[in-house]
């Protein structure tokens, strides 16, 4: 059965995979299954069996010449296909590890600037309560901003770093091809790493509805104690973290199959509009950040200001959905 | 040996009296063909598929998914009102080619008997 699959997808290797195209293959592999068993049933040995189910397999041309397809066009790229890469299950592959990596990168980046929040906030609650008389209270504040910009530049450059990479595959947003096996393979894949992907977004939902449990913990067993509530505080942002950091990596894999099997937000049609809202996206919330920045320094409006956030996020959000009706039209 | 020139306009004849009694699926049919040339002809896959499309496009033949129980879903194919008409019509011209050619073919000059 290997051997006949392995002939088929060597025949049907460089033809475009249209629905029909796979519909065909599909049929033309049971009818060559059947045949194979009711040899070997027949008392065939299993390379003759294979022998004969190939050889009368016929000319693959004849097959393309009746669909309309030109075996050279699918080949050397003539027309319909010009410039459109071809992923190899290799290539697929390697997508797969780069942006397992990404994930582990921007997921512990994540991760570093939450801890340095933590970092920020025991530091000088601690400085504050016990160095209370030498009047220390700003030393500890600076030593926890110190420590926080240490761990968001380490951050910052894993971003960076994870960025490069998840530049290098940019093709991977415009349409692209592959083989009718890779496909299958990759289909495989995705399934085998379902109960993965659940289990992690899991963790991290319960992690999230749990996460304010030290808080009430802290403030139980010791009230007024600002030493044990920070604790309470600080806990509570480490799940997060470690939430944040699941979220991320399952996110990723189980985008990037998705990016590769062209389904949920990556079928051919949703790839234009991906486009739009990124470019949208790119210019819309550095200026939404700016103009944060710009009323909080200048006018001191940093409490009311925050609102400008989840506004754009909503007229945000309407966008993108009319830029999807709109295109799907 | 068959020469597959001349068999290959009727691959579509051949594929459409099976289905003249009931509807059938690919191997089936490549099947009731080698039986009932008694072995003498089998007909390539890429020969079956091509028909199929072509008998398919002219709207000669439909395509249904049976539902097996067991295993994969097979696609069934039934021949319509046009085909049956069709199929008549090569018949009554593989009548006219045979006489035709019938009268250039010397009984005995094959050295057979």
């Amino acid at each position: 059965m290997e051997t006949i699959k392995t002939y088929l997808d060597n025949m049907f290797a460089g033809v475009l995979q249209t629905e029909e195209m796979i519909q065909l293959q599909s049929d033309i592999y049971d009818n060559m299954c059947e045949k194979y068993q009711e040899l070997k049933n027949n008392g065939k040995s299993e390379n003759e069996a294979i022998g004969i189910v190939i050889s009368e397999f016929g000319n693959i041309d004849e097959l393309l010449e009746e669909f309309g397809i030109s075996y050279e066009d699918n080949k050397e790229g003539g027309n319909s296909d010009c410039g459109i890469p071809h992923i190899s299950l290799e290539a697929a592959h390697e997508y797969m590890t780069a942006k397992n990596k990404i994930g582990y990168l921007t997921g512990i980046g994540v991760g570093l600037c939450i801890l340095g929040v933590i970092m920020l906030i025991v530091t000088s609650v601690t400085f504050e309560t016990a160095q209370n008389h030498f009047a220390m209270n700003m030393q500890g504040s600076y030593i926890g901003l110190i420590l926080m910009f240490i761990l968001i530049t380490g951050a910052v450059a894993l971003f960076i770093i994870a960025g490069v990479q998840n530049g290098q595959y940019e093709y991977m947003k415009k349409p692209f091809r592959m083989d009718f096996y890779v496909k299958r393979q990759l289909e495989d894949e995705k399934r085998m790493y379902q109960p993965t992907f659940t289990v992690k977004i899991i963790i991290g939902v319960v992690l999230c509805t749990l996460c304010p449990i030290p808080l009430f913990i802290s403030s139980i067993i010791a009230e007024n104690n600002d030493l044990v509530a920070t604790g309470g505080v600080a806990m509570l942002l480490l799940m997060i973290a470690v939430a944040t950091f699941l979220f991320i990596t399952a996110g990723l894999i189980q985008d990037a199959y998705q990016q590769l099997l062209e389904i949920g937000d990556y079928t051919p049609d949703k790839k234009k509009t991906n486009t739009i809202v990124e470019v949208a996206g790119s210019i819309i919330w550095p200026l939404v950040t700016a103009v944060y920045l710009y009323i909080g320094f200048v006018h001191n409006l940093w409490h009311p200001g925050w609102v400008i956030y989840p506004i754009t996020g909503i007229l945000f959000g309407i966008f993108a959905s009319v830029v999807n009706a709109v295109s799907k039209r | 040996m068959i020469s597959s020139d001349v068999i290959r306009g009727y691959s579509d004849t051949i594929i459409l009296y099976l289905l003249l009694d009931q509807d059938s699926y690919g191997y089936e049919i490549s099947k009731s063909i080698k039986e009932l040339s008694s072995e003498k002809y089998s007909m390539k896959e890429t020969t079956l598929y091509s028909a199929f499309n072509r008998l398919s496009k002219n709207e000669y033949i439909t395509s249904y998914y049976g539902d097996e129980t067991q295993g994969k879903r097979r696609t069934y194919y039934r021949i319509t009102e046009s085909g049956k008409k069709y199929y008549r019509e090569k018949c009554k011209e593989w009548k006219l080619t045979k006489e035709v050619i019938n009268c250039f073919i010397e009984e005995g000059y094959d050295g057979d008997d």
